[in-house]
């Protein structure tokens, strides 16, 4: 299995923001893979060290094997369209698409052709005037037909309605098969988009949470609810990612694989598996904290007595 | 199509045993394509490739180079006994759970049982004692359609 | 080479903003040079006398017409178009030896039509009335040659030091051009204070072949100047 990225203690600093924190991972090549975070975790700068538009601080970065920055013979085989992506004053589709096309020596005109009518993009509107879906709709089409061998999408679906991101999905699966290549993408959609994925990084504040298959990522957290004392007695042997509460019941997210059956023995506690995208939130949530279990129950009777005298 | 409560690759593998089962897909006949497969159902080709694989191992599909996976012979039986095996675990203990949190006892659920076995209504009066339920001699009742 | 010549062709990829305005200034100027000189006939101007030759010939409008587009043209080239040629995986060495490249080309396409300007109005008379457009003593009043070096070597300067203000903006920041400004114009106040004395013989010079050099140079430092700027820029 080839690895198309890989960093080494990966770190950015900007103005005394560790926008990426001693990131160790390897992205493999011809896989999708997606990049999962809060807002600010540092998902697109990831993607801007990866294809050397942003310097590191510290660490390395290397793409297909090389550091990208400055080489031309990798940066040529890399495509990063970015959210807010700026175009030459005055462009219009047509620029855009004939500049993709000077670029990329595996360029398709019939996929951009398929995808501009799909989406419905704006022949003669100057970029500069296009709505938000129209913008992300135009980076969709440069970075799938691009058929670059490493592709990145920082979260390419904002502004598109439901229909077009169907369409999004299903020309992605269909174009990947048909020419396999290295997919980094970035989202929020976690529930609509976890299919799509094969493995997931996920990041909080900088730093790698999670890197592991999807399936496998699911398995090692669960959900236990039920009346709050009894979720805090389960949770005082085990680290909980988020914790919710609401009077005398509580639901938490733990870490760790369901315990067998639905309900223990007594009936007061109820476990269920977490979707990818609860399991993503969980990690952000800034309640529960790794420190362990002891912080985490003292908290939780501290919050308890104070529920008790009002 | 898919829910979050187990792994896709294992929910798309009970799928196609249960139309294996079914008679959707009988032995010898060929199944999806992975890429086929992953572009039906709009997930990750690796996915499907996973469950695909999965049920090779369990020699309920067989690959053939060049051209793809075929129902094995005999996989509806061996699938018939693996579902026989997890039959108690999956259903038999989830509708007991279920009775006694609805406070139906044993008897009753037997008679309920025995109703939907026979297809028309039985009476608590023909439930013999016995663990096992005899199929009764049907009684028309008024009303009963 | 070749990945020089590919980043060029992202400007070229819209000609209408290399090719077309420029020659559209240049006509406007003309026009209204026409119009001026028109109206100083019409009210009582010999164009026939050595008075009227002297001052049309201090016209400049021909020079000055085009420095503020491409000041503006070279800014573009570089703080808009860097990022969309960066998203689409050019190194910065390339863009930057591409822009000055096509600033290039841009030169010498300036010039052509200049020096065809040129041919046409001192074969026409000075455009049958006595227009002296491109006839006057920025261009060497009426020297082919000077013309061609001046124009040349003015556009491709204009061009490199717009583009050194787009790589210190993408760079700094909105900042970056004010400050750059700032202690460029400090360094051009120093110069003139240190070489009052010889002030007088360097203006007496101007169109020299000292002053095409010094001007041909301070160009390529702006390229150059353009090029470590962006080496360390960030797109955001």
């Amino acid at each position: 299995m080839t690895i198309a990225i890989e960093t080494r203690g990966l770190t950015r600093v900007h103005r005394e923001v560790r926008a990426l924190d001693d990131v160790t991972v390897q992205i493999r090549e011809n896989t999708i893979t997606g990049l999962l975070g809060r807002n600010g975790a540092g998902k697109t700068t990831f993607m801007s060290l990866a294809t050397a538009q942003d310097r590191p601080t510290s660490g390395s970065v290397s793409v297909l094997g090389e550091s990208p920055f400055e080489n031309a013979r990798i940066l040529e085989q890399l495509c990063f369209i970015r959210d807010n992506q700026r175009y030459p004053d005055d462009y219009k589709l047509r620029h855009a698409l004939r500049a993709a096309a000077i670029f990329y020596p595996n360029w398709s005109p019939e996929l951009a052709g398929e995808l501009v009518e799909l989406f419905r993009i704006p022949q003669k509107t100057i970029v500069k005037k296009f709505s938000r879906g129209q913008l992300s709709a135009l980076g969709i089409v440069l970075g799938l037909a691009s058929r670059a061998p490493v592709t990145f999408f920082d979260e390419p679906y904002l502004g598109l309605d439901a229909t077009a991101r169907t369409y999004f999905y299903d020309v992605l699966l269909r174009d990947y098969q048909a020419h396999p290549r290295t997919i980094l993408l970035s989202t929020h959609l976690i529930d609509e988009m976890d299919r799509l994925l094969e493995r997931v990084v996920i990041l909080d504040r900088g730093r790698v949470v999670q890197d592991a298959e999807v399936d496998e990522l699911r398995g090692m957290a669960h959900q236990v609810s039920g009346r709050a004392a009894a979720v805090d007695a389960y949770l005082a042997e085990r680290r909980a990612l988020s914790r919710h509460r609401v009077g005398g019941l509580a639901t938490a997210v733990v870490d760790g694989p369901m315990p067998q059956g639905g309900r223990d023995a007594g009936g007061e506690l109820e476990f269920s598996s977490v979707s990818l995208q609860e399991l993503v939130a969980a990690y952000g949530f800034d309640g529960a904290d790794s420190l362990g279990s002891t912080s985490d129950a003292a908290q939780a009777s501290q919050i308890d007595r104070q529920g008790a005298r009002s | 199509m898919f829910d979050d409560t187990r792994p896709i690759f294992l929910q798309l593998a009970e799928r196609i045993a249960d139309d294996i089962l079914r008679g959707v897909y009988v032995e010898g006949e060929q199944v999806p394509s992975t890429n086929e497969l992953a572009a039906y159902l709009r997930i990750n080709p690796a996915t499907a490739g996973k469950a695909l694989n999965l049920l090779v191992d369990r020699e309920i599909l067989v690959k053939r180079r060049g051209i793809g996976m075929f129902v094995t012979d005999g996989a509806k039986g061996l699938i018939a006994a693996e579902r026989q095996q997890g039959f108690v675990q999956s259903f038999i203990r989830p509708l007991l759970a279920e009775a006694t949190a609805l406070g139906i006892d044993r008897a009753e659920l037997i008679r309920l049982v025995s109703t939907e076995v026979t297809g028309t209504e039985v009476t608590s009066a023909e439930i013999a004692p016995a663990e096992t339920p005899r199929a009764p001699a049907p009684e028309p009742e008024a009303g009963t359609p | 080479m070749k990945r020089i010549i590919t980043a060029a062709r992202l400007h070229l990829n819209k000609p209408q903003v290399v090719f077309a305005s420029p020659a559209q200034i240049i006509g406007v100027v003309l026009v209204l040079s026409a119009i001026i000189a028109f109206a100083l006939q019409r009210a009582g101007n010999d164009p026939s006398s050595p008075d009227y030759v002297t001052g049309a010939r201090m016209n400049f409008g021909m020079a000055w017409a085009l420095p503020g587009f491409l000041i503006y043209y070279g800014v573009q080239a570089v703080a808009t178009t860097f990022p969309f040629a960066l998203a689409l995986g050019v190194t910065r060495r390339a863009y930057v030896l591409g822009t000055a490249l096509v600033n290039l080309i841009l030169a010498a396409y300036i010039t052509v039509i200049m020096l065809a300007l040129l041919g046409i109005e001192l074969a026409t008379g000075h455009w049958f009335f006595g227009l002296y457009a491109l006839d006057n003593y920025a261009f060497g009043a009426g020297n082919p040659g000077v013309l061609a070096l001046t124009v040349f070597l003015g556009v491709f300067f204009s061009t490199s030091v717009g583009g050194v203000f787009g790589a210190v903006w993408v760079r700094y920041g909105s900042r970056g051009p004010l400050a750059l400004g700032l202690g460029l114009g400090l360094l051009v106040v120093i110069a003139l204070l240190v070489l009052a004395p010889q002030l007088a013989a360097l203006v007496s010079g101007i169109t020299g072949p000292g002053m095409a050099i010094a001007v041909a140079l301070l160009s390529l430092l702006a390229v150059a100047g353009t090029w470590l700027t962006m080496r360390h820029a960030a797109v955001r």
